[in-house]
């Protein structure tokens, strides 16, 4: 399961990279034994980019962002290997103590469930002063500005009465935009934003994802966007990661992914979704749905995790895993027989 | 999966394991209770023997009437546990009846049988349950009556709610449109969900039900000496307390030890058919 | 909130009257004679019974003497007792301080024992330490409470002589620990149980999973998200478990002939003193009827959530 990617590592010393991961591993446990849910993910992120993280529910995308903060709930989950290098230290190996200062500072994340994600019994401007006692070490009264400030940029009406409210007086768009405002409040260089966008309705997704860009111009701050969703990136990201079955089965730009998928994978993904403006493949008018289902992590196939579902499937697929080759720094594919290589037509 | 959570997980069904022995043994120990106790538990009484200490031929000692503790607190098990049974049964049957009804009818019944579920649980069990001894009066039957009567709030609960999902079921309506019985397909979707928390509250409630039975027997409310109820057995050795604490600590035991593996084996039950506690255990992955 | 409070007390009503029907109905079903001789056990000439089946209108309809009641329950007259011709209400009430004494110290022991125990355990989930606080609590749970009377009775009265062995003692502490502890022991392992679940549950919110995102130390989590929200759904179930405690004061009293409300119903029962035997349930009941009342608009206050609808 392990690769090498020496050259990798021989290319990426012409930009430093913000966050380096190399072969994370994570596994949780069940009544039959550990099951492997993230395996041998390895990326980077480069300061102030956009990086999409794209995959089905049970890929593995979300695990693999919770464990870049050792957030995953342990027990069950365990980070069994792999590195993560941010700014030089290892996040993974780094004490409790120190990853605390990291956490909400330089690296802050947002959730999915905007209804749960805010503690109920505690006043919205609170919340967030939390953030500023804990990080800037503010006073009280300075936290409640600084609050109230941060209410401000991410476009809340009055924000002075909503300081004082409660999450359940808000809408699911208020509480994201209060998730927000909790995030940034320390100027993070990394913001990961876990399907940031799912749980609310179409046109406050479209606004969120707004205010997402707008705050990342602002702050400068990197982004790794996790969804599930290819059309959410297509305007945003600058370059796309695939994971299938908990591990990476593409990477490349926004551009080479849409135009030219080389995962079949992929390929579906992009199949099944809507018309989407420029990025959208011609000649595709039919929505299509990916047969089968993604396989249960516990009971993985022998090959390719994809070959019970891949319509270009070989004898090979089946029994040999694929490794994931990397053509250059930022474009990799996870296949015997890539697209690219074997069909021309659009590609 | 570590050597840690493995030892875990045999004592999480440990529980079952455990409590369902204890119950199995207390149950055999009732059925088979002439053939284990060696002596009559109310006939053979001889003064000449009286209080005297456990040893070789009675191992937990004698009574003041000179009768052997050890054969009463076997027969003891036959008291304790048909108040379980007759307890539970009665108490199931009034609760499931009651939300079949409340959930079928709906409207004004419903209305009246959920008022009166909630009065039923603002008034503490053990009070209802004195209620009813103090307008029967002492005696073991009406303590039958009295907490059969008295523990039915929760099966009513659930039962109701699982009428209530059932009749919105779409294949109900569509099953009910083609001439079925109504209540013919709800019984066949209700009972399967019903069953496993009505187990599950009932083997609770035999443990609370025989718990109450002793406080009250203890009281002098449940079965008359001389019927050998662990409870009453507690209650007329209170005297001797200080100098013969062998009558008080073997039927003391006896109900500890019922109504722990009674307990244990309802929360292994639970754990088991509760799918909330399921996933928790199968380590899903987080949203 | 004031509107709030208000419908909760509108609601009150009925229940009390449903209640205070139960009671009476169940007490009065015995036919009026039965009731009348089992009370006095004694020949009576014919002239005496008149009197007395006048007295407590045994000869009028239930439902009659129901009305009566309760209109008489109203202006806090319980009625006298069918054996000495007290005053019931007097009585009971008389009573009633010895009781909540012993109820209250007993919560106060299942409170302080119980929660940290059941912090404790949710926070070591699934380490020894946790699976041993199981253990004691499911035996808390499970001990006859009269026969750990007895126990305690013995150990700390008889064997080490240092506690009384059983009485009011004219109020005195010494004599109010071992029955609190009595009936402390299985509310705390109730409670310990209870805390243990509500806390695992808070603890797998997803707002603590923002709390450790927004890098906050466990112990600051412990204190700032986790507590506050497992005590609203403690809080709620410890309402419930105070009725059931109210109920074995009844048997705690009997044990170390403690002179609450509960010794009081129980004479009343053997000698079928049934007006005593009513007030004596009617206030036990309403005792924890308040308790919850007082905790449901507590509940509201400390959760906002529920507010404003």
């Amino acid at each position: 399961m392990n690769e090498i990617k020496e050259n990798i590592l021989g290319d990426i010393e012409k930009v430093e990279p913000l966050l380096k991961v190399d072969g994370l591993c994570v596994s949780f446990d069940s009544p039959n034994g550990p099951v492997p849910v993230v395996r041998d993910v390895g990326f980077y992120i480069n300061p102030g980019e956009i990086v999409g993280l794209v995959g089905e529910s049970g890929s593995g995308k979300s695990v693999t962002a919770l464990s870049l903060l050792s957030l995953i709930p342990s027990p069950p989950g365990h980070i069994t290997a792999g590195r993560s290098i941010f700014e030089g230290n290892d996040l993974l190996k780094m004490p409790n103590k120190r990853l605390r200062k990291i956490r909400g500072n330089r690296i802050s994340m947002i959730f999915q469930e905007p209804m749960t994600s805010l503690n109920p019994l505690m006043s919205v401007g609170d919340q967030i002063a939390e953030v500023f006692r804990l990080h800037v070490g503010s006073s009280k009264v300075e936290a409640k500005e600084l609050a109230l400030k941060m209410l401000k940029k991410v476009q809340i009406p009055a924000p002075e009465k909503r300081m004082k409210e409660f999450p359940f007086q808000m809408s699911g768009g208020m509480r994201q935009r209060i998730m927000i405002a909790m995030a940034l409040c320390c100027n993070p260089t990394l913001l990961i934003a876990d399907e940031p966008t799912t749980a609310l309705d179409v046109t406050i997704q479209s606004e969120i994802m707004d205010l997402i860009i707008e705050m990342r111009q602002e702050f400068g701050s990197a982004v790794l966007m996790i969804t599930h969703d290819l059309g959410v990136i297509a305007e945003t990201a600058e370059r796309i990661i695939v994971m299938y079955a908990g591990q990476i089965v593409e990477t490349g730009s926004v551009n080479e992914i849409f135009d030219a998928p080389a995962h079949p994978y992929t390929n579906a993904l992009l199949q099944s979704l809507p018309v989407l403006g420029r990025r959208a493949r011609f000649g595709r008018q039919r929505l299509q749905e990916i047969t089968g289902t993604v396989p249960d992590p516990a009971d993985l196939p022998a090959g390719c995790a994809f070959s019970n579902r891949c319509p270009n499937v070989q004898d090979i697929c089946k029994d040999t895993s694929p490794l994931l080759n990397e053509t250059n720094i930022q474009r990799s594919v996870r296949c015997h027989f890539p697209l690219t290589l074997n069909s021309d037509g659009e590609a | 999966m570590n050597m840690h959570q493995r030892i875990l997980r045999l004592l999480r069904q440990k529980n079952l394991v455990i409590g369902g022995s204890f119950v199995a043994i207390i149950v055999l120990m009732a059925i088979f209770a002439p053939l284990i106790a060696p002596f009559d538990p109310v006939s053979d009484a001889d003064l000449m023997r009286s209080e005297m200490r456990p040893d070789g031929t009675f191992i937990f000692g004698t009574d003041t009437h000179g009768r052997d503790v050890f054969s009463r607190v076997v027969y003891g098990a036959r008291i304790s546990l048909s108040v379980g049974l007759i307890t539970q049964i009665i108490n199931t049957f009034i609760g499931v009846s009651l939300g079949l009804l409340a959930g079928y009818w709906g409207g004004k019944t419903d209305d009246m049988i959920m008022g009166l579920t909630n009065i039923m649980l603002s008034i503490p069990v053990v009070v209802f349950a004195l209620a009813i001894m103090a307008s029967l009066g002492p005696g073991l039957i009406n303590l039958y009556i009295a907490l059969g009567l008295t523990n039915w709030s929760y099966s009513c609960r659930i039962t109701r709610a699982q009428v209530l999902s059932a009749k919105k079921a779409d294949y109900v309506k569509a099953a009910h449109s083609l001439g079925y019985g109504h209540i013919r397909i709800m019984f066949g979707q209700i009972m399967p969900n019903i069953l496993g928390p009505v187990l599950v509250i009932t083997t609770l409630g035999a443990a609370e039900a025989i718990l109450l039975e002793a406080a009250l027997s203890f009281l002098g409310l449940g079965a008359q000496p001389p019927t050998p109820s662990w409870g009453g057995m507690l209650s007329s050795a209170r005297n001797q307390f200080f100098t013969a604490p062998w009558l008080s600590i073997f039927p003391g035991l006896a109900i500890f030890v019922t109504v722990l593996a009674l307990n244990l084996f309802g929360d292994g039950l639970r754990d088991i058919l509760d799918p909330r506690n399921k996933a928790k255990n199968v380590g899903s992955k987080p949203k | 909130m004031h509107r709030f409070i208000l419908k909760r007390l509108l609601q009150f009503i009925p229940t009390v009257i449903g209640v205070t029907l139960i009671i009476f109905l169940l007490l009065n079903l015995v036919p009026g004679n039965a009731a009348l001789s089992s009370a006095g056990r004694l020949e009576l000439d014919p002239e005496v019974v008149a009197q007395l089946r006048k007295d407590f209108e045994l000869d009028k309809p239930v439902i009659v003497r129901y009305v009566n009641y309760l209109g008489r329950l109203a202006q806090g007259d319980m009625g006298k007792s069918m054996l000495r011709r007290y005053d019931v209400s007097e009585v009971v009430f008389g009573r009633l301080g010895a009781t909540l004494k012993l109820a209250c110290a007993a919560l106060a022991i299942a409170l302080i024992v119980g929660i940290p125990i059941g912090f404790i355990s949710a926070l070591k989930q699934g380490t020894w330490l946790d699976i041993g606080l199981a253990v004691v609590s499911v035996a808390g749970v499970s001990i006859p409470q009269f026969w750990l009377g007895i126990l305690l009775m013995y150990v700390f009265s008889y064997m080490f002589n240092i506690l009384p062995t059983s009485g009011y003692g004219g109020g005195a502490f010494s004599n109010l620990i071992l029955p609190a502890l009595t009936l402390g022991v299985g509310y705390a392992a109730l409670l310990a149980r209870i805390t243990r679940a509500a806390v695992i549950e808070v603890l797998a919110a997803d707002y603590v999973r923002t709390a450790r995102a927004k890098g906050l130390s466990a112990l600051a989590i412990n204190l700032r998200h986790v507590m506050r929200n497992s005590f609203v759904l403690i809080l709620t179930t410890s309402a419930l478990l105070f009725g059931s405690l109210m109920g074995q004061t009844v048997v705690v009293e009997r044990v170390f002939s403690w002179p609450g409300v509960g010794s009081l119903l129980v004479e009343s029962i053997f000698q079928r003193d049934i007006p005593v035997a009513q007030g004596c349930l009617l206030l036990i009941i309403m005792v924890f009827l308040i308790v919850n009342l007082v905790v449901d608009i507590l509940y509201r206050v400390i959760n906002p959530r529920i507010d404003f609808k």
